[in-house]
């Protein structure tokens, strides 16, 4: 009998710019903001907590598992599991679905389901060129041949190799999902000026959502270490004219031809979140009133080459697992890793003919109207934070359901090297 | 009276004598116990089969505290020192000459008689626990260890280790005893016992060379400034200079200590001694270590909660598991920092993020220091301060058992903050306010249930001051006082529960000081002659200086609250006004008395004289600085006690000592009033009243008047009940 899994509330931390203003803050620290935070205004006790699973890209090297960590930090207490996960930039939903399903199964009854990333604290590597040379040298036999393997040394092989710039590319091609989506934008004739003008989009709905103060609401205040104040505010966000800064920004891939900029792709930020989820009948228990349901997921992969379509295979599958078609859904988050993925995914939603050779029905999908997709902004505007991100969009889609009033919804993501996810709401 | 030592054979020929003293709730070496330690030894001695002991404890994490110091406070002469320390050298003397090996296994502390009996013993073992602690606290009572351990500590761990375990008088860790050669072994405390029985089977078929071994190793590593004489004349000699340098020449142990270990390395056992007993003697009946010992009884009394009354001690006290608190400003955040030390989680609101941030910087930064201490771990440390959870909204409430409203000094605001707290804490939640300006009483009406309602008062300096005064309103009740007791003393701060009326017990007692030293100023004499006249008499800093320390803007604050209820013994300060019209508002603004700068020492200006208009060219006697000072807060405790502000003369030492720096060798503000003679006291007063300006401020209290007439001291007025009798260690 598989039970029925709500999401009762989730909090997240601002999302600063590498080297912002979180950059003293390591990922188990923002974690324990989230996770403390978010017992504290549910009122829940540490000790009812069953698990926390915690989304996590690159594992923090002073707190691999770092899900054990950050419940430590929270004061859950020891006697309480932890673990992490990693499905690239996808990691915070996988966090969510994981503990979706341990509830589901009725293995445990409540979780924490959250997202951390310190990508300003990532480590910078040594290039195989350096480590190579610095094994023959500790290989060498004798001072004679240290000597000869000294001389061989180049200060070239020192320069070093920024994690985040190697680890987040598909396993074959090598390529991030910002190259990937650029390849597909060339290919479907996707052009400059409307990445940039949806780009412009994400900045002026981000805007408006932090004057009605929705962001606020959502935020918990990060203290960093040395600092005489908080963290309060998202610092990617794009006030007044956004699309007249953008629009100059160079390529960031192809110098020639490129078309995806820094300005019409998501950020990459520190940053982290959390999302409290039992069964329907726990949260009745304890008088809680939860804000969604979760019916279904799915994940796909496809060709890397089609990672930035992902998220409409995603979403058929996610439908079909939650019983539920296209037109039911009122509300839509796709995440912004870049624009071109957006209006790729948005052409592809909308084609029939498409739709109809891929899934067999044209009727598993359709066009998703503006107003009904990623109204507060999103990973352009907001920033992008590889763990914490999956959450962070569930939990807005969730809370804009509440707002809104609207009763089901459908938040997607591509995630690199040829995957993406889905998650299907419902708000009862 | 079951036997503290409990002796049977765990292997043929291996006896295991198991300590564990029933009447209390630690072993102790007193009368009674090494009464039956000697008859156990005699019988040992006589006995042929035995092959072997050791000694383990029956206690969870307590070895043995060492000498009662009830015992040490019985002490009547120097003759008397001398004989009990002569008996505790011989029985450790012939536990070491015993025909057979001895095996002491320490697994929790083990204090200064305990540890000088581990010393006497061929071998020792400790296990691996936090708990464990091995130390000769001596010094902290005035005395030095007087059982051989002055004698046998330096032979075995070296010099340098000895100086420094005897003249801090600290414990050792377990690991740190292990690597200065202290104990032979370090082993996993779930193996103890069994490791020790094989040991002492492999000594008795292998022999002990591998542990003389071991010990020669740690003796070599010690090198030139321990195993030549010029070498330790040389650390000798540096030791003498740092203690001169950091104590007092009022206390004599450390010094007399030197001389022992120094005695010791030069002369044969026997001789070093009777040299160690004639020292003992000569401190322990000295009027610094009396003074010490009560002192040590005043902390110990507020440990155990004995002088709150029946009442409280036996309420049932509440767990306090989560605490909330209100308002981040200096006293909430300190209360914070305290509770994350504690382990205890906090919800801290405060309408604004700086003073949030603020808090946990500096619990961060407390944590630090104890990390550099190496108190802490640093993954210990972040986990304390994590348990400061910040919040500028009203979430996070619904489960605290404590909530401290510690908003700013403004009826408006606290009236709101009461009401807000019964609106989001549950029922059984105890309510305290840190006001010091609106009392108890008076704020009770905005609570819902003023049994649960009391008062935390952290006197200045906040963020280390030792004493902690709790509030009794007049409904609140016993349980409340005792849990919040409880509570102040998992702080680790010394708890005492005052009446709710202006200043308290402290401020009480701080602002007749202050003010007189402002008020000698004012007739003419110059800063630094006051101070030192106070540090003379024993006092860390003189009053002026604690003025700019504490700043003069909250002088003036505590010093209007206490005015307005007592004006005729408080007149307008104008000493304070003009400090502060001329923004000397102390230390934090660069100038108060003194002035600051960051590399130079704080010194006087003329421009100080200038502004405050004083001609500062009188020459008043050192006495009568120390005379005026102390006997006006002498008059003011007396009124405490007359007003029932503190029921025991207790109360008033534990706060001067711990809170005013009143020099504890004089063993405490009534202590010292004692000594000095109740009679003299009014009379001077009485002459201070006759000869100077407001004659108010001067005159004897009733009570001291009646104290007088009836020839009792504070002391004598209640001389200590037995169940009030501090008894152990």
């Amino acid at each position: 009998m598989s039970k029925e899994v709500v999401i009762v509330d989730g909090i997240r931390t601002p999302f600063c710019k590498i080297g912002g203003a979180l950059k003293g803050v390591s990922a188990y620290n923002l974690g324990k903001v989230v996770v403390r935070e978010l017992l504290e205004r549910t009122e829940l006790p540490a000790q009812e907590v069953d698990e926390l699973v915690v989304g996590n890209f690159l594992q923090t090297l002073d707190a691999t598992n770092v899900a054990r960590a950050i419940a430590r930090k929270a004061g859950i207490p020891p006697e309480i599991p932890a673990y992490t996960v990693q499905r690239y930039g996808g990691s915070g939903m996988q966090a969510i679905t994981s503990a979706f399903l341990s509830i589901r199964n009725g293995n445990i009854a409540t979780a924490i389901a959250a997202g951390a990333e310190s990508i300003s604290n990532y480590p910078l590597l040594f290039q195989d060129r350096f480590s190579d040379w610095y094994e023959q040298y500790q290989a060498a036999p004798g001072w004679l041949g240290r000597m000869r393997q000294l001389s061989r040394f180049s200060l070239s092989a020192l320069k070093p190799a920024p994690a985040v710039e190697t680890t987040m590319l598909d396993y074959v091609d090598r390529k991030s999902i910002g190259e990937s989506s650029e390849v597909w934008a060339n290919r479907h004739h996707i052009n400059r000026e409307a990445q940039d003008q949806y780009a412009a989009l994400s900045h002026r709905r981000a805007v408006l959502a932090v004057e009605s103060g929705l962001i606020a609401d959502e935020v918990a205040p990060v203290f960093p270490q040395g600092e005489k104040t908080a963290v309060l505010n998202d610092d990617s966000i794009r006030r007044g004219q956004a699309f007249d800064v953008i629009k100059d920004m160079p390529p960031l891939f192809d110098a020639d031809f490129g078309r995806v900029t820094a300005g019409n792709s998501a950020p990459l930020c520190d940053g982290a979140a959390s999302l409290l989820l039992m069964t329907a009948s726990r949260a009745r228990t304890l008088g809680m009133s939860p804000l969604a349901t979760i019916r279904g997921f799915a994940y796909v992969g496809v060709a890397p080459s089609d990672t930035a379509i992902g998220p409409a295979f995603a979403a058929v599958r996610a439908l079909e697992n939650a019983n539920m078609s296209f037109s039911d859904i009122q509300l839509c988050e796709l995440h912004e890793s870049t624009s071109a993925v957006v209006l790729a995914n948005e052409q592809v939603f909308a084609n029939k003919d498409f739709v109809e050779a891929t899934f067999g029905k044209s009727s598993v999908l359709g066009a998703i109207p503006r107003n009904r997709l990623n109204v507060n902004g999103g990973a352009i505007s907001l920033g992008h934070s590889f763990g914490a991100s999956g959450v962070r969009m569930v939990m807005s889609l969730m809370r804009e359901m509440d707002r809104r009033n609207r009763s089901t919804g459908l938040a997607m993501m591509a995630i690199a090297g040829g995957q993406a996810g889905a998650i299907v709401l419902e708000r009862r | 009276m079951p036997a503290a030592f409990q002796a049977e054979f765990a292997d043929k020929g291996i006896l295991k004598i198991v300590f564990d003293y029933q009447e209390r709730s630690v072993n102790l070496l007193n009368e009674a116990t090494l009464t039956e330690l000697d008859g156990l030894i005699t019988e040992l001695a006589d006995s042929a089969e035995i092959r072997a002991a050791y000694v383990v404890s029956g206690k969870a994490d307590n070895f043995c505290a060492g000498a009662e110091v009830a015992e040490i406070r019985k002490i009547s002469s120097q003759e008397d020192a001398f004989k009990k320390s002569r008996i505790g050298q011989q029985l450790f003397q012939r536990w070491s000459q015993l025909p057979f090996p001895t095996l002491l296994v320490i697994d929790g502390s083990c204090m200064g008689g305990a540890t000088e009996w581990a010393l006497a013993s061929t071998f020792r073992f400790c296990g691996d626990r936090r708990e464990v602690g091995i130390g000769l606290p001596e010094i902290k009572l005035g005395v030095i260890p007087g059982w051989g351990g002055s004698v046998r500590l330096p032979n075995l761990i070296g010099l340098r280790n000895a100086l420094k375990m005897i003249l801090t008088g600290d414990a050792v860790t377990g690991p740190k005893a292990y690597r200065m050669g202290l104990v032979d072994k370090l082993v996993p405390a779930s193996i103890l016992d069994d490791s020790a029985l094989r040991f002492l089977r492999d000594i008795l078929e292998n022999g002990d060379k591998k542990v003389l071994q071991r010990r020669r190793q740690v003796r070599g590593r010690r090198g030139f400034l321990e195993t030549s004489i010029i070498g330790r004349n040389l650390v000798q000699r540096r030791a003498y200079k740092e203690v001169s340098k950091r104590t007092r020449l009022e206390y004599p142990a450390p010094f007399e200590a030197i001389k022992t270990v120094k005695f010791g390395r030069e002369n044969d056992l026997e001789d070093a001694l009777m040299y160690e007993a004639r020292k003992f003697a000569v401190l322990a009946a000295s009027k610094v270590s009396r003074n010490l010992v009560r002192t040590w009884f005043l902390i110990d009394r507020s440990r155990k909660m004995r002088g709150v009354g029946n009442e409280v001690r036996e309420a049932a006290k509440t767990p306090i598991e989560k605490v909330g608190i209100f308002g981040a400003g200096t006293v909430g955040g300190a209360i914070a920092v305290m509770c994350g030390e504690a382990d205890i989680p906090v919800r801290l609101k405060d309408v604004q993020h700086d003073p949030l941030a603020k808090t946990i910087e500096r619990a961060r930064d407390r944590f630090q220091e104890r990390i550099a201490g190496r108190k802490l771990s640093e993954r210990e440390a972040e986990l304390k301060a994590d348990r400061i959870s910040p919040t500028t909204d009203d979430s996070g409430f619904s489960r605290v058992d404590l909530l401290i409203e510690a908003t700013q000094e403004d009826a408006g605001i606290k009236e709101d903050a009461l009401h807000s707290g019964d609106r989001l804490t549950p029922e059984k939640t105890i309510v305290a306010t840190t006001s010091s300006t609106y009392g108890v009483d008076a704020l009770a009406r905005h609570v819902r249930q003023p049994h649960l309602f009391a008062g935390i008062h952290l006197p200045t300096p906040v963020n280390n001051n030792p004493i902690v005064e709790i509030v009794k309103g007049v409904n609140t009740s016993p349980q409340t006082l005792a849990t919040l007791f409880q509570l102040a003393l998992n702080w680790k701060k010394f708890p005492i529960v005052v009446k709710d009326k202006p200043g308290y017990l402290v401020n009480r007692l701080l602002m007749p000081y202050l003010s007189e030293a402002m008020t000698i100023l004012s007739s003419g004499v110059q800063v630094e002659h006051i101070d030192l006249a106070m540090q003379q008499f024993g006092f860390e800093q003189g009053p002026l200086r604690f003025l700019d320390e504490m700043g003069l803007d909250i002088a003036m604050r505590i010093f209007n609250a206490v005015q307005k209820e007592y004006p005729a013994r408080f007149p307008e300060n104008e000493t304070l006004f003009a400090m502060l019209n001329y923004q000397r508002a102390g230390r934090k603004s660069g100038k108060g008395f003194y002035e600051y700068h960051p590399y130079k020492k704080p010194a006087v200006r003329r421009k100080l004289y200038k502004e405050l208009q004083i001609k500062s060219n009188k020459h008043m006697p050192v006495l009568e600085i120390q005379e005026r000072l102390l006997y006006v807060m002498i008059n003011e405790a007396a009124y405490c006690l007359q007003e029932g502000i503190v029921p025991h003369s207790e109360d008033v030492d534990l706060a001067s000592i711990f809170s005013i720096g009143f020099p504890p060798f004089h063993g405490g503000l009534l202590g010292y009033a004692d000594s000095e003679g109740i009679e003299k006291i009014a009379g001077r007063l009485r002459i201070f009243a006759e000869s100077l300006d407001e004659r108010q401020r001067y005159l004897p209290s009733p009570y001291l008047i009646r104290m007088v007439e009836s020839g009792k001291l504070f002391y004598s007025r209640q001389m200590p009940q037995p169940s009030e009798v501090p008894q152990n260690l």
